[in-house]
């Protein structure tokens, strides 16, 4: 009898342990690579509205965007202890009055250290699939995770950030909030960075507008959109040249980003041994001087131009593309212009310009939800 | 109380176990079955070299030619069965030649006589749709097209074929005048099918239909050549001529390999 005792016994042992697996397994799912399981049960669903002529965003499964997690990375977007003196924070590179990226060619790190590309305008991320101008990234939360140990950026280890963010009084109470624990990590600290930017959401141009209905272009608006959606060149010259701007190849907006997101030579130069660009992260030849094709919306006040911020005007970077550019093994097939170039008026260009500016969204630089919430 | 003890005991383990997902796995797991496949595959050549991405190939005017970009859209994949009944195994496939093309379709088992697919994305598709519509992860999307959607007609590009020549005709300059071939008009369609030996694909059993694709006649065949002198660019708009051209050899360049 007592032996019949001691096989149950085992057995519910045995059950007990099986059933701890299961529940260990789904918070597992909930994942966190430093195994803390992140609780979104007592979150609330930030209900963001996607644009019309949009695509559907993807989120991920293991961070929903939270009402608690948009605003702890939005405290954490603009927070100084992210660096290393504690003196920059996201947002001093990406400035809401230049569309949430910089004005300056490089940006200035942690100790005025300067990095060689531009930073890139922060909108609509919530739709890009590739991140940094090599495109080295592929999801908001990797991308957030670099700039923190950068040294050209914040240069701070995150271990530390980690560290000075436990101690602070305020946010172990938000992480609880956010994520159902009030541990700190980096992972959960990107999560919510990423949570914040996806709720950058820029569609109140002109040209949204024009495309729900709403707006009328104006005639050398309209004769700018024309340019921007037509080969270039001279038929004579090109094969199917018809006089226009050539724009639309690299910057569609079948889903409204005015860009293909994908990575391009666009004839700045012939050699690429100072920054080969995509070349970088593929190690293939063909990917020499790539860099992805940025969204023109906002275009109007995210200047300098180009990965290495060269261009201080519209105009100047329109002068590059009517000059055709500098050919190369790797130049895009859409640079068809090299000899020759667009061939575009003065008139043209302007109306070009007129165009793009209809891509400018001030309601979304000033859009309140995005601002420093540390002033 | 030893009779007590020994059914409480038992009840309780029979409660763990009834609540235990893991266990009722473990108890009853679920049997799979295996599909039934039929594989399209297709082995993509430059005459008699394997196709490479960056490899150069001497075209028949003399120039040295360099392919980047090779991808092109897959649709109506069809079966035909002993009554010539067709049936649509999947509606659309964007495939990049240069990396193992292969669609792998689970479907129900039947007879087949032959086989079908056609090139470019289907009129009913392919204009006047709006392409947020898809989900991000569908071909037909902007983002899944990566490139092969066309924003001004919202029509897709068919069939693309992006490289590099030298038109000095030197044998070391290097590789500088692209070339580019986006075919994607609705009158560019075109309908490939092949005529097979009969065969039966039973429940859980995998059928393999292998291709080839020839790239060289992309560029030139008995029925037309494509001279990158002259016939070096097309987007359809603006040069139609040229893009029914370069579908036409697009389209005779697909053999099936019995």
């Amino acid at each position: 009898m007592k032996k019949q005792n001691w096989i149950l016994s085992l057995l519910i042992c045995i059950a007990l342990m099986a059933c701890k697996y299961d529940v260990l397994e789904q918070q597992e799912d909930n994942n966190n690579t430093n195994g803390l399981a992140d609780d979104f049960s007592l979150t609330q669903p930030y209900n963001l509205d996607i644009p019309p002529f949009f695509p559907p965003m993807d989120i991920p499964n293991n961070n929903p965007l939270t009402q608690e997690s948009v605003l702890l990375g939005k405290y954490l977007f603009w927070e100084k202890k992210l660096s290393l003196d504690n003196s920059i924070s996201c947002g001093s590179c990406h400035l809401p009055q230049n569309s949430f990226s910089d004005p300056n060619q490089y940006s200035s790190g942690v100790g005025g250290t300067l990095g060689n590309r531009q930073s890139m305008a922060l909108i609509n991320l919530g739709w890009t699939r590739h991140f940094f101008w090599d495109g080295r990234k592929s999801s908001l939360e990797d991308q957030i995770l670099e700039p923190i140990e950068n040294p050209v950026e914040m240069h701070e280890e995150w271990s530390n950030v980690v560290e000075k963010l436990s101690n602070d009084t305020m946010y172990p109470k938000m992480f609880k909030a956010a994520f159902g624990s009030p541990h700190v990590t980096k992972e959960r600290a990107a999560k919510a960075i990423a949570s914040f930017i996806r709720t950058m959401v820029s569609a109140g141009s002109k040209f949204d507008k024009q495309r729900i209905g709403q707006y009328t272009f104006a005639p050398d608006e309209y004769r700018g959109f024309v340019l921007f959606t037509t080969e270039g060149g001279s038929p004579d010259q090109v094969p199917g040249g018809s006089y226009g701007a050539d724009c639309f190849h690299c910057h569609g907006f079948g889903d409204m980003q005015m860009t293909d997101g994908l990575f391009h030579n666009n004839g700045l130069d012939s050699h690429f041994e100072n920054d080969p660009g995509r070349f970088n992260v593929t190690l293939n030849p063909l990917d020499s001087g790539k860099f992805k094709a940025p969204t023109l919306r906002n275009v109007e006040f995210s200047a300098p131009y180009m990965h290495d911020g060269r261009f201080n005007t519209l105009l100047e970077v329109i002068e590059h593309y009517n000059s055709g550019g500098h050919p190369s093994t790797t130049i895009d097939s859409f640079m068809k212009f090299t000899s020759g170039g667009l061939q575009l008026s003065e008139t043209s260009k302007n109306d070009l310009i007129a165009f793009l500016k209809c891509l400018s969204d001030t309601s979304f630089m000033n859009n309140p939800n995005f601002k420093d919430p540390h002033e | 109380m030893n009779k007590w003890k020994r059914w409480t005991m038992l009840s309780l383990l029979f409660l763990l176990f009834a609540q235990c997902n893991k266990c009722k796995e473990i108890v009853d797991p679920p049997e799979p079955e295996t599909p039934t496949q039929f594989i399209f595959k297709w082995n993509v050549v430059f005459g008699n070299n394997d196709l490479v991405q960056g490899q150069t190939y001497n075209h028949i005017d003399g120039y040295r030619l360099l392919l980047e970009d090779f991808r092109g859209y897959i649709s109506n994949i069809t079966l035909y069965d002993e009554n010539d009944s067709a049936f649509v195994i999947q509606d659309i496939a964007l495939l990049n030649w240069f990396n193992d093309p292969q669609v792998t379709i689970k479907a129900d088992p039947r007879t087949v006589k032959r086989i079908g697919f056609s090139l470019g994305v289907p009129a009913a598709i392919n204009t006047n749709t709006d392409p947020t519509t898809y989900p991000n992860s569908s071909p037909l999307s902007v983002g899944g097209a990566a490139g092969m959607f066309w924003t001004w007609n919202t029509g897709y590009i068919f069939y693309q074929l992006n490289g590099k020549t030298d038109l000095t005709g030197s044998a070391t300059a290097p590789l500088i005048d692209p070339i580019a071939y986006h075919c994607g008009d609705d009158t560019l369609f075109r309908e490939l099918i092949f005529d097979v030996p009969d065969v039966t694909v039973f429940k859980g059993k995998s059928q393999t239909w292998n291709f080839s694709l020839d790239a060289q006649k992309c560029f030139w065949s008995d029925a037309d050549t494509l001279h990158l002198d002259t016939d070096y660019l097309t987007h359809t708009t603006g040069n139609l001529p040229l893009a029914i051209r370069a579908m036409n050899l697009y389209a005779s360049s697909f053999q099936w390999i019995p």
